[in-house]
């Protein structure tokens, strides 16, 4: 459930700093007094391309209301890249206003964004744990080639890029045990391999 | 089935290993592997990808179509593991052995066309 809630600038006299005691976890600033009786709760706004990101909970007399996450200004085209990270923010907020992280999180929510948003190489679609708990494994999409066996059958190589930010990553192949290839087929392996290469190094294709 | 027999002697200038097959009479003929070193991703696994044409001719002298075979051959696994990690010189070095023989395979098919 989303609300399109706009919240004024954090130097509006109307912000407060958050009531340690009262506040949910992801607070950074919220404001007393929007409604008689209420006060909402606002997280650290996040951008990505225009569009805003927040976690909020209005809260009422009678006791802590639903916490949602706000999109703002989504009425724009975003790049495959900039709807990936404003995918992994979505999810990161989720995540914030379900209570899974809060307790190992840094001490304030723009430490959190910070620590969590990541900064995905443009290949990166998906995100998993490394080897060791403070790495992040980034795995690219996977481009496949059909094959072609001798006796008929059909199979496909795959290849996608995985590795860690800041490194060259590797390359993968899967699917490649013993695989007859035209070779058309074979070429376009070839094709995928060098194209999946300059990927790697941040080339154009 | 009976242990395929070496022929003797292979007009194709790209054939380094052929037999002929007793049961069948299929003429097999394959080039020299090409053997490209990967290494699994964070462990010391260690695998070989290997590119090499084939083709199987008929008794009768009509030639089959030539293919591209690519095996990731390894290691630990003592088979055939589904996928391997390369690093990105290690796969550039394995399209440049995919696209040779693809470009000698193709040659045999345009020959035989």
């Amino acid at each position: 459930m989303y609300c399109t809630i706009t919240v004024p600038p954090a130097a509006d006299a109307a912000i407060s700093q958050p009531a340690a005691i009262t506040c949910p976890p992801f607070c950074s600033q919220h404001l007393e007094g929007v409604e008689p009786g209420r006060a909402l709760h606002v997280s650290a706004l996040a951008e990505v391309a225009g569009v805003v990101v927040s976690a909020e909970r209005f809260d009422t007399e009678k006791g802590a209301g639903d916490q949602v996450v706000s999109i703002q200004s989504l009425d724009q085209r975003v790049t495959a890249t900039e709807a990936r990270r404003l995918a992994a923010l979505l999810n990161l907020f989720a995540k914030v206003t379900e209570g899974e992280s809060g307790s190992s999180l840094p001490a304030t929510t723009q430490q959190r964004l910070a620590a969590l948003v990541p900064d995905c190489t443009p290949w990166c679609i998906v995100e998993l744990p490394g080897d060791t708990e403070d790495q992040t494994l980034h795995v690219g999409n996977d481009k496949h080639v059909h094959t072609n066996s001798f006796d008929g059958e059909r199979g496909d190589v795959a290849v996608s890029l995985e590795g860690y930010i800041g490194q060259v990553p590797n390359v993968r192949v899967q699917g490649a045990g013993d695989t007859p290839m035209t070779p058309g087929d074979a070429l376009a392996l070839a094709q995928l391999l060098v194209a999946a290469a300059r990927e790697a190094y941040g080339l154009p294709r | 089935m009976t242990a395929p027999v070496l022929a003797t002697a292979c007009a194709e200038p790209w054939c380094d290993n052929h037999h002929v097959d007793p049961d069948d009479g299929l003429v097999m003929h394959a080039s020299s592997d090409v053997a490209v070193p990967m290494t699994a991703g964070g462990s010391a696994e260690q695998y070989v990808a290997v590119v090499v044409v084939e083709r199987n001719d008929e008794p009768d002298g009509d030639t089959g179509s030539a293919k591209v075979r690519l095996e990731v051959a390894g290691g630990m696994f003592g088979g055939l593991p589904k996928g391997g990690l390369m690093t990105v010189e290690q796969a550039l070095a394995l399209s440049r052995a995919i696209e040779q023989a693809a470009r000698t395979a193709r040659f045999v098919s345009a020959v035989k066309a």
